[in-house]
C-alpha cells in the first residue's frame, strides 16, 4: 500500500502540474493584456498653436494742436455710470425691445471717454459734460459758446438738442458723433441733414481680428486730419456708417463681414462731412482700448480735430433759447458760471 | 491499482463462493450461508471486497481459459460504466460548448452621453469606454448622444477617451436630436457620425461666457488679477479656448469636413441633414443602425448590445434645485459656480437648460450695468410675457 500511495501522491503532482504549467504558459503565450491605444495627438494643444493673434498694446494719446483754449461740450447719452459698474451697451438692432450686446469694455458715462478728454485738458482745453435735459444748463445754452461738441450717443439727444447740434454743425462746430451697433436709425435721423447715414448691423472679421471676431482692424482709406499717423485700430463693435458725395476715412479689412447680409468686403466705419466726423464704434475712447494698436493716435487726431479751426458763428436765438428756456428757465439764465463746475466733473 | 496485476483478479461470483468462506477476511461471525445469495444480488457493491480477497489469500491463479471469460466480463462493465460516466460529463460540458458555439461573437458598448456636460458626464463616458477596452468582450463601441454641451475641459477628456478607444475598436457615435458644442467636440474622435435628419444642433464649435469686462478695486484680493483678469485678457483666453476647440475638429474631422477653418469658426449649429452634407456627420441613422455597423466592421456577426445609461438624469457638477411645480433650475449657488471667468462649450439649444434661468449669463447680449440691470430685467419679462403671448 504505501508504494501505491507515493504513486498516487507522484502521478497527482506530474499531473497537477502539467495542467497548472500549460495555464501559466498559455496565458503568457496568448494573453496580450489590454490593446494597445494609440496616444492623444496634443501637439494642437500647445499655446503656440492656438494663442490668436493680437495687436500691439502701449499706445499713447497725444495731441499735436497747439490751439488756444477751446471748449468741448461732451455728451454721453443716459448710461449708468459708477466705479467699475457700468459697460458700454451695444445693441444689436433697431426696434421697440433691442437685444443688447456687451462689446465688452467698462463703459460709464464718463470713463468711457477719459483718454479724449484727459487728452484736452492736458492740453489746455476745457470740456464740459452735457448730462441730458435734466442738466442744470441746456444745450443749446453750452453750444453757444463751445467750439467744439462730442456725443457717443446721438439717439439719447432729444429733437431740441438735436435741432441745436444741427444748427452748430451748419455754423461750423467741429462735431464728433460716435455711433455703435444699433443706432443705425438715430444716426441716420442725426446725419441725413449732413449726407451722413448708418446702416443696420455690425461688422465683423474672423480672420483679421484682435482676438475676437468683433474686434474688427480697422485701417485709413486716406491720408487726412483724422487718419494722419494711423496704420491700423481696433474696434471692439463696429458699425457701418456712409456718406453722400464722399468716401469713408476709416474701413474694415476686406475680410471682415457684415452681420446682416454676411457678405465679404470693405466697409466704411468712419466718414467726414466737412466739421462733422462720424465713428460707427465709441470703444475705441475707452481707457481699455486707448493702447491698444494706433486707437491712441486716432484719439489725438480726433481731439486735434475738434480743437483746430475757428470758433463757430452759432446763435441759438429763438429756437434754441426758447423751448430748453422754458423748461429750465434758470438753466438757460445762467451760462457763464456754468463752465467751471463741469470742468470739475471732467477730472472727477 | 486493480489494472495492474489483471492476471491474479478473480472477481466473478461463481468463484467467490467455495474459495472465500473459509477465509474470510471480513467479520468471522457472519453466517455462511447467507454470503452467496448476498454476493449474487449485489455483485457490483461488492465488487472491491471481492478484488482483493484473492489477492489478500495469495491463491493461486485461476487457469487460461477462465481468466479470459472473467476479464472479458469485466471489460464489458468497466466499457459500460464508463459510457454511463462520459455521458454525465457530456451533458456537464455540452452546454457550455452549445453556448460558447452558438453564443455571440463580442459585444458593442452602447454609451450615453446626454444632457450638460459636467465631471459626471465625463466619469460616465470615460470610465465606459475603459472597461470596453478593457474587456475583452467588447469589441465595438456606440455613442448614444443626446447633448448641447457644457464644460469645455470635461468634453476635452471624454474627446479623448473617445480617441483612444477609436484607435483599438470600431467607435460610432449617433446624434438624436443635439450632438453640438461641448458634444460635438467629444464625438469628434468617433470613427464615423450618425446623425438624425431632423437633428437640430450638429456642430457648434466655439465658446461662450459673458463678455469680457474689467473689474474695479476690491481691497479684499491680494491682486489686481484676482477677481478676473483684464479685459484684453479675457478676450484673448476666450479665444484659446475657442481655438482649442477648433483645432480638434479639424484634427479629427477635417478630411471630412468642407468647410474651411473659417467657417467652422462661425460656431453654427447645422441640421442634421445639413450636417451629412456639409462634413459634420458621416451618414443617416440611428442607435440600432450605428450598432450593426459598428458590429460588422468588428467583424462580429453575431453580437450582444450592452447600454450603458448614465445614472442619473441629473447632473451633479452643476448645483440643480427641483422647484414645487418639479422643473429643475441651477440654484442660486450655481451663480458662483458659473462665473465670469467660466466659458462654456455649450450650443445655444441648450443654453436654458445648462445654466437655467436664474443665472444671468447672457452669452450673447453681454452684462449688464448695475444700475441698469433692474430696468432691464423689467422690460426683459414684459417683453418675454409678451412672447409668450404670441407663442400661444
Amino acid at each position: 500500500m504505501s508504494v501505491d500511495l507515493r504513486t498516487t501522491v507522484g502521478a497527482f503532482a506530474l499531473v497537477f502540474l502539467a495542467v497548472v504549467g500549460v495555464a501559466a504558459v498559455g496565458g503568457v503565450v496568448l494573453d496580450g493584456g489590454p490593446p494597445e491605444t494609440d496616444a492623444v495627438a496634443d501637439d494642437h494643444w500647445q499655446l503656440d498653436s492656438v494663442e490668436p493673434e493680437t495687436v500691439s498694446e502701449g499706445g499713447a494719446v497725444e495731441m499735436e494742436s497747439t490751439e488756444p483754449s477751446n471748449v468741448v461740450v461732451v455728451h454721453l447719452g443716459g448710461g449708468t455710470t459708477g466705479l467699475g459698474g457700468g459697460t458700454s451697451i451695444l445693441p444689436i438692432e433697431d426696434g421697440d425691445a433691442p437685444a443688447e450686446a456687451d462689446i465688452g469694455t467698462l463703459g460709464g458715462v464718463r470713463r468711457g471717454v477719459t483718454p479724449l478728454t484727459a487728452a484736452l485738458i492736458e492740453n489746455g482745453h476745457e470740456v464740459r459734460f452735457y448730462g441730458g435735459i435734466t442738466s442744470g444748463e441746456t444745450l443749446p445754452s453750452m453750444l453757444s459758446d463751445a467750439d467744439a461738441f462730442v456725443t457717443t450717443s446721438p439717439g439719447a439727444l432729444s429733437a431740441t438738442d438735436a435741432d441745436a447740434v444741427e444748427s452748430f454743425v451748419d455754423a461750423g462746430g467741429r462735431t464728433l458723433v460716435t455711433s455703435d451697433p444699433g443706432g443705425a436709425g438715430a444716426l441716420t435721423d442725426f446725419g441725413s441733414p449732413f449726407g451722413v447715414y448708418g446702416e443696420a448691423g455690425y461688422v465683423y472679421d474672423m480672420e483679421n481680428n484682435d482676438a475676437n471676431y468683433l474686434s474688427v482692424l480697422v485701417e485709413p482709406t486716406e491720408t487726412g486730419s483724422l487718419t494722419e499717423g494711423v496704420e491700423r485700430v481696433v474696434f471692439r463693435g463696429a458699425a457701418p456708417v456712409g456718406v453722400a458725395d464722399g468716401s469713408a476715412t476709416l474701413a474694415t479689412a476686406e475680410t471682415s463681414r457684415l452681420s446682416t447680409t454676411r457678405e465679404a468686403g470693405s466697409y466704411g466705419v468712419a466718414v467726414r462731412s466737412d466739421s462733422l466726423a462720424v465713428i460707427g464704434d465709441s470703444s475705441f475712447l475707452e481707457p481699455e482700448n486707448a493702447g491698444r494698436a494706433d486707437n491712441g493716435v486716432l484719439i489725438g487726431n480726433v481731439a486735434d480735430f475738434l480743437v483746430t479751426g475757428e470758433a463757430p458763428d452759432v446763435s441759438f436765438g429763438p429756437g434754441g433759447a426758447v423751448p430748453p428756456g422754458g423748461a429750465v428757465p434758470p438753466g438757460g439764465a445762467t451760462p457763464p458760471p456754468e463752465p467751471t463746475e463741469p470742468s470739475g466733473n471732467a477730472t472727477a | 491499482m486493480s489494472s495492474e496485476d489483471p492476471p491474479s483478479e478473480p472477481p466473478d461470483e461463481s468463484t467467490d463462493e467455495p474459495i472465500d468462506e473459509p477465509t474470510d477476511d471480513g467479520d468471522p461471525t457472519t453466517p455462511t450461508g447467507s454470503s452467496a445469495p448476498a454476493d449474487r444480488s449485489a455483485p457490483t457493491a461488492e465488487r472491491t471486497a471481492a478484488t482483493d480477497r484473492p489477492t489478500a489469500t495469495d491463491r493461486p491463479t485461476a487457469t487460461d481459459p477462465s481468466a479470459s471469460v472473467l476479464d472479458r466480463i469485466g471489460t464489458r462493465h468497466a466499457v459500460g460504466v464508463a459510457a454511463v460516466l462520459a455521458v454525465a460529463a457530456g451533458l456537464l460540458v455540452a452546454p457550455g460548448v452549445y453556448g460558447a458555439v452558438t453564443g455571440p461573437d463580442g459585444t458593442v458598448a452602447v454609451i450615453e452621453i446626454d444632457g450638460t456636460i459636467d465631471s459626471g458626464t465625463a466619469q460616465h463616458v470615460e470610465d465606459n469606454l475603459r472597461d470596453a477596452r478593457m474587456n475583452d468582450s467588447i469589441e465595438a463601441v456606440v455613442l448614444e448622444v443626446d447633448s448641447g454641451g457644457g464644460l469645455p475641459a470635461q468634453s476635452e477628456r471624454m474627446y479623448a477617451a473617445v480617441d483612444r478607444t477609436a484607435s483599438v475598436m470600431p467607435v460610432y457615435a449617433a446624434v438624436d436630436t443635439l450632438g453640438a458644442s461641448g458634444a460635438y467636440l467629444a464625438i469628434a474622435p468617433a470613427d464615423r457620425i450618425y446623425v438624425a435628419p431632423s437633428a437640430q444642433a450638429v456642430g457648434s464649435v466655439g465658446v461662450a461666457g459673458t463678455a469680457p469686462a474689467p473689474s474695479g478695486p476690491n481691497a479684499g484680493t491680494t491682486g489686481p488679477d484676482k477677481r478676473g483678469s483684464d479685459p484684453d485678457t479675457q478676450r484673448e483666453r476666450r479665444q484659446t479656448l475657442a481655438n482649442l476647440f477648433i483645432e480638434n475638429v479639424i484634427e479629427q474631422r477635417g478630411d471630412e469636413i468642407e468647410l474651411d477653418r473659417e467657417a467652422i469658426a462661425h460656431a453654427d449649429a447645422y441640421l442634421g441633414t445639413e450636417a451629412v452634407a456639409n462634413g459634420f456627420a458621416d451618414r443617416f441613422g440611428f442607435v440600432d443602425g450605428a450598432v450593426a455597423d459598428a458590429a460588422a466592421e468588428a467583424g462580429m456577426e453575431d453580437y450582444a448590445v450592452d447600454t450603458r445609461r448614465t445614472e442619473s438624469p441629473v447632473p451633479a457638477g452643476i448645483p440643480l434645485l427641483e422647484r414645487d411645480d418639479g422643473t429643475i433650475v441651477v440654484a442660486d449657488g450655481g451663480e458662483e459656480e458659473l462665473g465670469d471667468g467660466l466659458v462654456l462649450a455649450v450650443a445655444p439649444e441648450a443654453w436654458d437648460e445648462t445654466v437655467g434661468d436664474d443665472v444671468v449669463m447672457t452669452s450673447y447680449t453681454g452684462r449688464l450695468p448695475a444700475d441698469g440691470a433692474a430696468a432691464e430685467t423689467t422690460s426683459d419679462e414684459d417683453s418675454a410675457a409678451t412672447n409668450g403671448g404670441e407663442g400661444a
